[in-house]
């Protein structure tokens, strides 16, 4: 079993524990890093029932937008194309999970959870702050809790979650490029205060009871 | 100082808070409310300037951003900022403003001789005269950029902050006159997302400088009250002190917000000025329009100015830009504005009106206050140096072309002129919509709107009050309908009947005719350009409207040409005998006015964030071990580990000769990584790559290179088979997206029936590079895969812990060594590289950068696509024939590779140079001539692509791409450089251990 | 990303040097509507089709990448 505390997050060496404030009420924008979230690429023709039945989320058919279930979220990325993020260390799971229901379909499933990190956003400043730098309509007639869309902040690529409408917004962002994104996201809240608030709690993710097999 | 030009009361200053300010060097007061010019000419500052080519003591003209003259050096020190405009500049205490254009003062200025010599400088001197000889240009230019030179950029970084903030709205409404207000509220209140932005501190645009009353208030109550109401609507966002500067393609446009320019130094907190990118569903435009001067002899004195402009200084801010007035106009509007200065306690000696029976609403008015009305008169000469004295007055001809009769002089120092009105279509015209030529207006209006915009107002060329009201709110009530919203134009605001209808009753007279020969009638004050230089450029034949405006510099300063376009224009058809629009007008382009370049770059500047940068998981351990980074497309990437007192070529050669020595390790993670699975993933691969791939074998590897269709190499790499239908692909750094969606892009356009899914993975997993003839040695202390030879052979790769992390081992390598390369969950990275910096201390391990090893690969003569290619060389011009398969039946550029250009002989090949001086190290990019003593242009037959000092050769080492160079091996070639010319033969391009010996040993 | 669209790649068999030549190089500059290939890079990494008028920018259709082009007035311009 390897060694956890061999395990650094992207911006570990920012050592943000030290740096959560006791009172991010006050502040106009609260940047969390969300470390290790579990995170799979599913890609191809799937069977959406299958996975829901091995995964307990069901994958999203309409566009941008996000299911939950079994404390997982299922992302769409583009037609045929989706994202799954879960707790830290589920991954294996999941994609063993998925790799048993859906063998010898022809999907793509990968792993890559080591590749990104989320940066969550929140306070009363997190829409304007995003649209310092991301051309999506963010105002909640267009975009509100529920949906997601890749685009980009700045020149950075993103994927960006609505998670509820506090507003928080969950940016998944390649690991290499998530320390410019969380120095721009502080200098752009600057002028109106930033915080770092501590990491939600996560509960360890378990497969769905397996139903029996009806044929 | 007292402000001995202020009224007693009226105006929407604030008497009670007194504001200290300081113009050139002198300390003055004015009031909450007042702008730079408004404060200047309460206090009687009337020189503000000098002119740009002659040098001519200037005046204000207007009272926003057309103002041509009185151009400010705002600021001091690293907030300085140059040609701000003084009618434009709220005032704070503290300010402090200089003149421009002038040295050493306005009052007396060096350039002025300039205006006695002014014979001899006409339009297009400068071309003529400096251009050629080239070289003489570079001397003349400093003198006249100093004597001429528009402001002073500041000389110290810019310590203000900046934002950019994209919004989106339904409608956007540009403008918040009397039409631009209508338009917000009854756009507004059907509860689309509204955006109101104007470029002036308060809402209201022409209302605050009226006397008109609306709805039975006075009209800046009016407009406070529907801001207010506006204020309230959750979805409207209003801006003030906004300027709406670009209008571009599916109605986006960027405004800049001025946040803190109006407020003392110690009170501006956060950003001083945001730009809005909008993408608005529908537009109107409500931009008004901008009063014209009058083209007259010396009609550039100070105290000639616009007559809606002293009307606006009179009636908003209490100051009386005069004592005594002469009007000179050809329409109805400056009798409007000669009663509000008359009002406002200036003496009007005098209405001079080019037309023959002036008869209109206003016309009768100030007649009935006994202002004398001169009809069919001209004013042909304006008296006094720094400030007008008096005006010569007389008879025009029925034709408009010449004056007669007995001279009549006014005594006044204050000319309210007045040539009719320009709309505002910038925007308009901007955004794509043609502009129309309007008679009765004499002036260009904006046409069918090309975009889901409208136009409202003044800038429609509605100039009554009510029309303004009423085409605001149905215009916005029309693009809230259109963008799906409930909207009612509501009830128009009642009006005076005493309002008149706007009609202007316009003559125009372009040129107005004076008795004084070679008196200077200028068009555009900013850029010293008079009638008489278009007429130079009409007879030298500078036809087409750009060159006339390039020839004359006609709106080409800071203006814009906002008061001089379309005099300029109409001066020229009356020359070519032909109507303005057939003369047509130049480009409306970018930026309506200037935008401070810091306000642009946003928070986008400074090393962490001009630019995205892209760092590796071991990122902070490279930079506390003395990384010198290179920029590797966004990535930092260690160029070299420099130690204590080590200069860069020391540490790489250290770095160098320790990879062949002993051991030593790269981070590689940079290095693009695909995922590539389905069924179909291993035809997909041979179609891509010019070698096979379906014959390798799962848990092997292979080198391949991909070219274009046209045969030309693209990118490489190592390619391992994971599974029977997974692949692992490596690109190369910079190539990685392109890659990816090259791979794309044909799955999804042209092999639709191929089932195979790519997925980047190129920092889920870290690499490491462990270089050197130690490295098995080394590896092995850190896990149970057993490395030998036998068990685990060169292009093969094996799942294992090391250092107790779950890796993949692949036994790669780039440098020519026994080499492996480690590829470990990247949050594991940082432990793993640690761990072989531990274990390796007793081999005496060192980190070495890219660099070292482009040397080490260089001394092999592994070549670097995008380094040694540039995208016209194929593989066999590589001398890499063996990696393009013959028994496929076809892959993307073998058709390419049979083409004839292709197969030419004289293409340029790849060898191996070695200079004649082993010492000397040629420049990458430098050109190969065989005839190196050749005047220019001298003929090249190749270049250097790649050239380090090699210390395991003991040389410099160097690769190009010379013409048929695989047969001319041995010959001698010729690289001509800035002071020599360097010799050096042709080799091969393997400089070190040619058979691969310790590669696979 | 755009480039123009419907271009077959031919049989790289039986096709000519310069119909090769013309597939890997020569391409349309209308002035008026032109049919293209635009890759969606900061979303969904779809390819997809549109027709655009290269004057005024306006979209006039975005249809499938498999998709042939439909009939528009204004046709192809002229190149
Ligand atoms: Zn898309």
């Amino acid at each position: 079993m390897v060694e956890t505390y061999l395990r650094q997050s992207p911006l570990a060496h920012r050592a943000l524990d030290a740096q959560v404030s006791d009172n991010t009420a006050d502040a106009a924008l609260v940047l969390t890093e969300r470390r290790f979230l579990a995170k799979v690429n599913i890609r191809g023709k799937v069977d959406g029932d299958a996975v829901k039945a091995a995964i307990g989320v069901a994958l999203p058919s309409e566009a941008n937008t996000v299911m939950e279930g079994n404390n997982l979220c299922a992302l769409w990325l583009g037609p045929s194309e989706w994202l799954i993020v879960g707790p830290p260390n589920a991954e294996k799971n999941i994609e063993e999970a998925l790799n048993e229901v859906l063998a010898g379909a022809s999907v793509g499933i990968v792993d890559v959870t080591e590749g990104r990190t989320t940066i969550s956003v929140s306070g009363p400043m997190a829409r304007d702050v995003i649209a310092m730098g991301c051309p999506l309509d963010l105002h909640p007639r267009v975009f509100s809790p529920g949906q997601c869309a890749q685009s980009f902040i700045s020149r950075s690529p993103i994927l960006l979650h609505q998670v509820d409408d506090s507003p928080s917004f969950d940016i998944h962002i390649e690991r290499s490029q998530s320390d410019y994104l969380w120095t721009w996201l502080e200098t752009g809240g600057a002028p109106y205060g930033v915080a770092v608030a501590g990491e939600p709690e996560t509960t360890n993710w378990r497969r769905p009871a397996r139903r029996k097999a009806t044929s | 100082m007292t402000q001995a030009f202020r009224n007693a009361d009226g105006g929407l200053i604030d008497r009670g808070t007194r504001i200290n300010f300081t113009y050139d060097g002198q300390r003055y007061q004015g009031n909450a409310g007042d702008t730079l010019a408004s404060a200047l000419l309460a206090n009687g500052v009337r020189l503000v300037g000098r002119s740009f080519k002659y040098h001519r003591p200037r005046g204000i003209v207007g009272s926003g951003a057309e103002e041509p003259n009185a151009l400010i050096q705002l600021g001091e020190g690293a907030l300085t900022e140059p040609n701000t405009r003084a009618t434009q500049i709220e005032l704070f205490e503290g300010l402090v403003a200089n003149s421009q254009n002038a040295w050493p003062g306005v009052g007396f200025d060096i350039g002025g001789i300039n205006n006695i010599v002014s014979k001899v400088i006409p339009a297009g001197f400068y071309y003529k005269t400096f251009m050629w000889p080239a070289k003489s240009w570079m001397l003349y230019e400093k003198f006249i950029r100093g004597a001429a030179g528009l402001g002073k950029a500041p000389t110290e970084p810019d310590p203000d902050i900046y934002e950019k903030r994209r919004v989106h709205c339904d409608v956007l409404v540009v403008g918040a006159g009397p039409a631009g207000l209508a338009a917000a509220r009854a756009a507004g209140a059907s509860g689309a997302r509204i955006i109101l932005a104007d470029e002036q501190s308060g809402f209201g645009g022409s209302l605050l400088s009226s006397k008109a009353t609306v709805d039975g208030k006075s009209g800046a109550q009016w407009a406070a009250d529907v801001t207010q109401e506006l204020a309230g609507q959750e979805e409207v966002r209003l801006l003030p002190r906004t300027t709406v500067t670009g209008y571009y393609d599916h109605n986006f446009l960027v405004a800049v917000e001025r946040i803190t320019d109006h407020l003392p130094f110690a009170d501006r907190k956060g950003p001083r000025q945001r730009v809005w990118k909008i993408r608005a569903k529908q537009v109107i435009l409500a931009t008004g329009a901008i009063e014209r001067p009058l083209v007259f002899a010396e009609n550039d004195r100070p105290g000639v100015m616009l007559a809606d402009a002293a009307k606006t200084y009179v009636n908003r801010f209490g100051a009386r830009p005069g004592s005594r007035a002469v009007v000179f106009t050809n329409n109805d509007s400056a009798y409007r504005a000669a009663i509000d200065a008359a009002d406002g306690g200036i003496h009007v000696v005098a209405i001079v009106d080019l037309r023959a029976k002036p008869e209109g609403t206003f016309v009768r008015q100030a007649r009935d206050r006994g202002i004398e009305v001169i009809a069919n008169s001209a004013i042909t000469a304006v008296k006094g140096a720094k400030q007008v004295s008096e005006v010569d007055v007389m008879t025009l001809s029925d034709d408009g072309t010449s004056v007669s009769g007995g001279r009549r002089s006014l005594d006044c120092d204050l000319v309210m002129m007045s040539g009719g009105w320009n709309p505002t279509v910038h925007l308009a015209s901007q955004s794509g919509a043609k502009t129309v030529w309007d008679d009765t207006l004499a002036t260009f209006l904006p046409g069918e709107p090309k975009q889901a915009q409208r136009n409202v107002g003044g800038v429609a060329g509605q100039f009554g009050l009510a029309a303004c009201l009423e085409s605001g709110a149905s215009a916005g009530a029309g693009a809230a309908l259109d963008a799906g919203f409930d909207a009612q134009a509501g009830k128009t605001p009642a009006i005076e009947a005493g309002e008149g209808d706007g009609e202007l009753n316009l003559r125009p007279i372009w040129t107005v005719p004076s008795d004084r020969k070679g008196a200077k009638r200028f068009h555009d004050f900013q850029n010293d350009v008079t009638a008489a230089d278009i007429a130079l450029a009409h007879r030298e034949n500078y036809a087409s409207v750009e060159h006339f405006k390039r020839y004359t510099t006609t709106g080409m300063g800071t203006d814009q040409g906002k008061t001089s376009n379309v005099n300029g224009l109409a001066i020229l058809a009356e020359l070519r005998n032909e109507p303005v629009p057939s003369v047509g007008h130049t480009t409306f382009r970018p930026f309506y006015t200037a935008v401070t370049v810091g306000a642009l770059a946003g928070n986008d500047t400074g090393p962490q964030l001009l630019d995205p940068v892209r760092k590796t998981a071991m990122h902070t351990w490279h930079e506390a071990h003395g990384a010198h980074f290179e920029d590797v497309g966004a990535w930092k990437r260690p160029y070299c580990y420099l130690r204590e007192g080590e200069s860069v070529k020391q540490a790489v050669d250290r770095e160098t000769l320790a990879t062949r020595t002993s051991v030593a390790i790269l981070d590689a993670s940079t290095l693009g990584k695909i995922d590539i699975q389905g069924p179909d993933a291993a035809e997909f691969l041979d179609r891509i790559y010019t070698n096979m791939f379906s014959s390798l074998k799962v848990g092997s590897c292979r080198y391949g290179f991909m070219c274009k269709d046209d045969g030309m190499v693209f990118d490489d790499g190592v390619t391992a088979r994971i599974g029977e239908n997974r692949f692992l692909m490596s690109t190369t750094t910079g190539g990685a997206p392109n890659v990816l969606n090259w791979l794309e892009e044909w799955l999804q356009t042209e092999w639709t029936d191929l089932e195979v899914y790519c997925t980047s993975v190129t920092t889920q997993w870290a690499a490491i590079a462990i270089a050197g003839p130690n490295s098995r040695r080394l590896l092995s202390e850190l896990t149970n895969v057993d490395l030998s030879n036998d068990a685990f052979p060169f292009m093969t790769w094996q799942d294992g812990d090391v250092a107790g992390i779950p890796s993949r081992i692949f036994r790669i390598s780039f440098s020519g060594e026994t080499g492996f390369e480690v590829q470990c969950p990247a949050s594991y990275a940082m432990a793993l590289w640690r761990a072989l910096m531990t274990a390796g201390e007793k081999f005496n391990i060192m980190p070495y950068g890219t660099e070292a090893m482009h040397v080490l690969r260089a001394e092999k003569g592994f070549v670097i696509v995008g380094q040694d290619t540039d995208g016209t060389t194929t593989p066999h011009d590589l001398g890499m024939s063996w990696i393009v398969s013959k028994k496929k039946d076809d892959f993307l550029g073998k058709r390419g590779l049979a083409r004839p250009d292709t197969l030419r002989e004289d293409r340029k090949q790849l060898v191996g140079l070695i200079t004649d001086d082993p010492n000397e190290v040629i420049p990458e990019g430098a050109h190969i001539s065989p005839e190196p003593h050749a005047p220019p242009p001298v003929p090249m037959e190749g270049w250097v692509s790649s050239s380090y000092y090699s210390p395991n050769c003991g040389r410099s080492i160097a690769l190009a791409l010379i013409q048929r160079g695989h047969e001319r091996m041995g010959e001698s070639v010729a690289i001509p450089l800035e002071d020599k010319v360097v010799r050096a033969k042709i080799v091969s391009s393997v400089f070190f251990d040619e058979e691969g010996e310790r590669l696979r040993g | 990303m755009a480039a123009q669209a419907h271009i077959a790649r031919p049989d790289p068999h039986t096709a000519s040097d310069k119909e090769w030549g013309e597939y890997l190089f020569m391409r349309k500059n209308p002035k008026g509507v032109h049919f293209e290939r635009w890759f969606h890079a900061n979303g969904c990494r779809k390819w997809f089709h549109m027709a655009r008028h290269t004057v005024s920018h306006e979209i006039l259709a975005i249809y499938g990448i498999t998709e042939p082009a439909p009939k528009l007035d204004g046709g192809e311009g002229t190149s």
